[in-house]
């Protein structure tokens, strides 16, 4: 395994105190305290690109900023190998997918490859956490571990293919301890599981503070006129997320109100689905000079933040849904979120406090109309949208997550208990 | 009347869900049934932790469920109407939830399941419990800590303390009126009923009835 130096420098935490209350640095250094400069180990498959990839890259540097010896090991394997564990990916989503003995086989000997260069970081290390499938054999197949291991799924386990997940479950149940991103990805398992949810990163170019300056130039720029309430929606150009169905709600509300949509994606061009949806979303805008579809670079992170932070309201009227972090990324800008009930939107929007939750189209419209005829009701939910995301979905609630995590497998975390039953 | 300072502490949980998950109500009451008391506890007495700003309709996991995935609000009004901080023994809620999931199935049956990923979901949170470093020596600094400390240390010193003290008392009480000596105010604030504020809302009553000398009800 190919151990990545780039994390090794320590963050402070202190950059991120502007953002949350002091006492969220006495719960840091609290708990890592009672860690004691404990050697903590993540193994994942890729340096970069993907969601765990970036998790990682910010969140060691804070875990050895609180004086934890936080390290990231990446599995080296073959083009063959990854090909199988994409399968393996796809099965545990519950995709169709065919996995022979001797491609398992071939899982099996990375992984026992990739321990054989590592065994002694891995028997010493107190806490080892693998971050989904890829690496998953490594524990049962390491012997006399002194530590902990957890191993920690990034995907939705709630449907997998039973052939894959029985397989799997088998390598994964000796752990520790496993981690779930949501309660509905979890499966019924021997150890006990966690739940750490996804989390922004108040400092990254996409959540920065961006100045009225800004925000008029990105907007100047793409064209965005600023005469008018402005309904934001930042995703894929996926059918899950809806984006024809946006479109018909915006229809509805035009018919009493001025307003302007921005339908902001990502590049479809290796996506062939995604360019008939981007194609279905042109057609259905075309004759409405007031809807803006945006085809964005997959690094327009400043642009994004600018759109985000211009919206009268964010809209993610998804059908389908993981967390759904671009709401988060909403809230976190102090506007109401008009969100499809899917997901981990449910978790984050919570009705009239930080937004509203729709079924349907009509729902959709109806809740952009309430919106604008209620500018200080939209208010009052930004901001408890804001203080929402402060309190629980920080990269700082993330980093105290992963303590908490290691201090439950120590044992210095308990089950509450309900305290007096007669 | 001097003692020992007011420590504020705070438990720091993370939520474990079993894996036992149910679409149905007769799914729902079976999962209750066969619970760990630990999940009853949880999902009737921790929801305000996860809304701090604000109580939503319904005060607790199993009547949000009700009222939002079942969609049946006389279901919902049952099981919202249990006050789980009132009531200690969890073996006798858990009954009085089974009794309401009961009338609901004689009376409207089996609901059709509930749409994938809407699911109630049983868990349970594992917590640890730290000192904050913020330290009372006096009314003053007492209503001070109670500004800036996390929501949960209030659920912690407020809500749970009164099911964890021998005497029902919360601990900021019990402290007022063992190092303070200040026994009306003590007693006012034990009388308080937090349970359907949201723990936001709990703070400013709590810092209002102190400033003003426990006059607040």
């Amino acid at each position: 395994m190919k151990e990545i130096q780039s994390v090794l420098e320590p963050q402070d935490i202190t950059p991120y105190l502007e953002f949350v209350p002091s006492w969220v640095e006495h719960q840091l250094k609290c708990l890592s305290e009672q860690l004691n400069g404990a050697t903590v180990i993540h193994i994942n498959s890729t340096a970069s690109g993907g969601g765990v990839a970036e998790i990682l890259h910010r969140l060691i540097p804070l875990q050895r900023g609180l004086g934890i010896d936080a390290r990231w090991l990446v599995l080296d394997g073959d083009a063959n190998f990854f090909s199988i564990t994409k399968r393996l990916h796809n099965g545990l989503q519950g995709q169709q997918v065919s996995v022979s003995e001797s491609e398992w086989d071939h899982y099996l000997e990375i992984n026992e490859n990739n321990r054989r260069d590592s065994v002694d970081l891995l028997r010493d290390a107190d806490f080892v956490i693998v971050h989904d499938p890829q690496p998953a054999a490594l524990y049962t197949l390491t012997q006399s571990v002194r530590g902990q291991w957890a191993w920690r799924c990034h995907i939705d386990l709630s449907k997998p293919r039973r052939s894959i997940w029985r397989r799997l479950r088998r390598l994964v149940e000796p752990y520790t301890a496993s981690v779930f991103s949501l309660a509905r990805f979890t499966r019924q398992l021997k150890h006990p599981q966690v739940l750490i949810s996804p989390a922004i990163d108040p400092l990254t170019v996409k959540n920065r503070y961006l100045h009225e300056d800004d925000i008029e130039s990105v907007c100047n720029t793409l064209n965005i006129p600023r005469d008018l309430p402005l309904f934001v929606q930042v995703s894929r150009f996926d059918r899950f997320k809806d984006p024809v169905g946006v479109i018909e709600a915006f229809s509805i509300l035009r018919r009493h109100r001025e307003a302007r949509l921005v339908l902001a994606g990502g590049s479809a061009t290796d996506d062939p689905e995604g360019s008939e949806v981007l194609e279905e979303v042109r057609q259905a805008a075309s004759s409405d000079d007031h809807i803006h579809v945006l085809e964005l670079p997959p690094d327009a992170h400043h642009e994004i933040n600018a759109l985000q932070r211009a919206a009268t309201v964010i809209v993610q009227k998804s059908i389908k849904e993981g967390f759904g972090l671009v709401v988060t990324e909403g809230l976190w800008k102090g506007k109401p979120v008009i969100g499809g009930a899917v997901g981990g939107i449910t978790l984050q929007v919570i009705e009239d406090i930080t937004g509203h939750l729709v079924h349907t189209i009509e729902g959709c419209a109806y809740r952009m109309r309430q919106c604008l005829r209620h500018p200080t009701a939209s208010d009052r939910m930004g901001y408890n949208g804001r203080e929402l995301v402060r309190t629980q979905y920080l990269i700082t609630r993330q980093l105290r997550d992963h303590l908490m995590l290691f201090s439950l497998m120590s044992g210095n975390a308990v089950s509450r208990i309900p305290f007096i039953s007669r | 009347m001097r003692s020992d300072p007011f420590a504020f502490r705070d438990a720091i949980r993370l939520t474990s869900p079993t894996g036992v998950a149910a679409a149905t109500l007769r799914e729902f009451r079976i999962g209750i049934e066969s619970a760990d008391p630990e999940v009853i506890h949880h999902h009737l007495r921790e929801t305000p932790l996860r809304f701090p700003l604000q109580i939503g309709n319904y005060p607790n996991d199993f009547a949000l469920w009700a009222n939002v995935n079942l969609k049946n609000t006389t279901l919902a009004e049952r099981l919202a109407v249990l006050d789980p901080f009132h009531e200690r023994d969890i073996e006798e809620l858990r009954e009085r939830v089974i009794e309401s999931i009961e009338i609901a199935l004689d009376y409207q049956g089996n609901h059709q399941a509930v749409l994938p990923g809407h699911e109630f979901f049983f868990s349970r949170s594992f917590s640890t419990e730290i000192e904050l470093g913020t330290i009372a020596y006096d009314l003053e600094t007492l209503i001070d800590g109670i500004h800036s400390v996390p929501a949960s240390s209030l659920f912690f010193h407020l809500y749970e303390s009164r099911l964890r003290n021998e005497d029902g008392r919360d601990d900021l009480s019990q402290w007022l009126r063992s190092g303070l000596g200040a026994i009306d105010v003590a007693e006012r604030l034990s009388d308080l009923d937090f349970y359907l504020l949201s723990l936001e809302d709990c703070r400013s009553v709590v810092v209002e009835l102190l400033n003003d000398g426990g006059t607040v009800r």
